[in-house]
């Protein structure tokens, strides 16, 4: 069952993360450039009102960031997405992991898992780990100041955390306190509200930003949707396909 | 015993019950994942996962 647990979330986390990359690459990664064009002022939204450079204060990282200026050559972009593409593999095996290891309680509990289930379950994923906390803290462009970074972690988290049990509660209580209890533990994240400045800036222009949020989603979807079915699928196989005939003596 | 019922008893005991050390450990090594790729702030980590954090809409910067 550890092996099992470990393997199906691994496979399920590089079949999805196969997906995700093709994804970023086609959508995301495009927008993400030409924010940073904004942020380096290579391009200047309102040419003249604002002031390049001074939004995206990353302090003592300053120098290190944004990896691909556009002063650098096609080879520092092929080593900064094959970094990126790295990290997503990395973080859909996590999610990868983390599905596996609820499923097989499922399992051991009874649970019947199968294509289907295993889509519900990845659409849960994405609610929990995307529209939850995205409805306080929307997916964001470089270059859009925002307020303080482990105030905003520790909210996500949190929310992450609350909306994943509410998702639980919804698949498996069986009784109205229980989808309450679901119901609260979305509200109440928002009720606290997400850390946020007092104004709103950023150096790209809001169609760019908005258009990224769509995208952010439409990629966060379909990589919940592949990693859940892909789950769901590994997790439907017969335990043990080829179970080895010990011999055994009657005594 | 015969051979057939062993196995038969061996699957299903696989199927009804919670592998704790495995649950815990599938997690405990998907939070670790996590943090280095999601939230680790350093700048080698910040830096290599930069569009990733920013694609997948983990707080970043």
């Amino acid at each position: 069952m550890t092996m099992r647990i470990f393997a199906n979330g691994l496979f399920a986390g590089i079949i999805a993360g196969i997906l995700v990359v093709l994804l970023q690459y086609l959508l995301t990664e495009p927008l993400i450039l030409e924010a940073e064009e904004y942020e380096s002022g290579a391009k200047v939204h309102f040419a003249g009102l604002a002031e390049p450079g001074v939004m995206h204060d990353h302090g003592a990282n300053a120098a290190a960031d944004a990896p691909a200026a556009p002063e650098e050559g096609e080879e520092s972009v092929a080593a900064r997405f094959s970094l990126a593409f790295a990290a997503d593999f990395v973080v859909y095996v996590a999610w990868g992991l983390i599905l596996s290891a609820l499923i097989s309680v499922a399992v051991a509990k009874g649970h019947k898992i199968s294509l289907q289930t295993g889509l519900l379950w990845g659409l849960a994923g994405f609610v929990a780990v995307h529209i939850a906390p995205g409805v306080g803290l929307a997916p964001e462009l470089p270059g859009i100041p925002a307020a303080d970074l482990n105030a905003r972690q520790l909210w996500w988290i949190g929310t992450v955390l609350a909306a994943a049990a509410a998702m639980g509660l919804f698949a498996f209580a069986q009784n109205p306190v229980g989808i309450a209890v679901g119901i609260a533990l979305l509200v109440i994240p928002h009720v606290i509200g997400a850390p946020h400045l007092a104004q709103l800036a950023g150096l790209a222009p809001p169609s760019l930003a908005g258009e990224y949020v769509a995208r952010s989603y439409a990629v966060a979807m379909a990589g919940w949707s592949l990693l859940g079915l892909a789950t769901g699928w590994l997790w439907s196989r017969p335990a043990d396909p080829a179970p080895v005939p010990v011999p055994v003596e009657d005594r | 015993m015969t051979t057939t019922t062993l196995a038969r008893e061996n699957t299903r005991e696989n199927t009804t019950s919670v592998s704790l050390f495995g649950v815990a450990g599938a997690i405990l090594t998907a939070l670790v994942l996590l943090y280095f790729s999601g939230f680790a702030e350093a700048a080698k980590y910040h830096d290599s996962a930069h569009d990733t954090r920013h694609t997948l809409a983990f707080p970043c910067h």
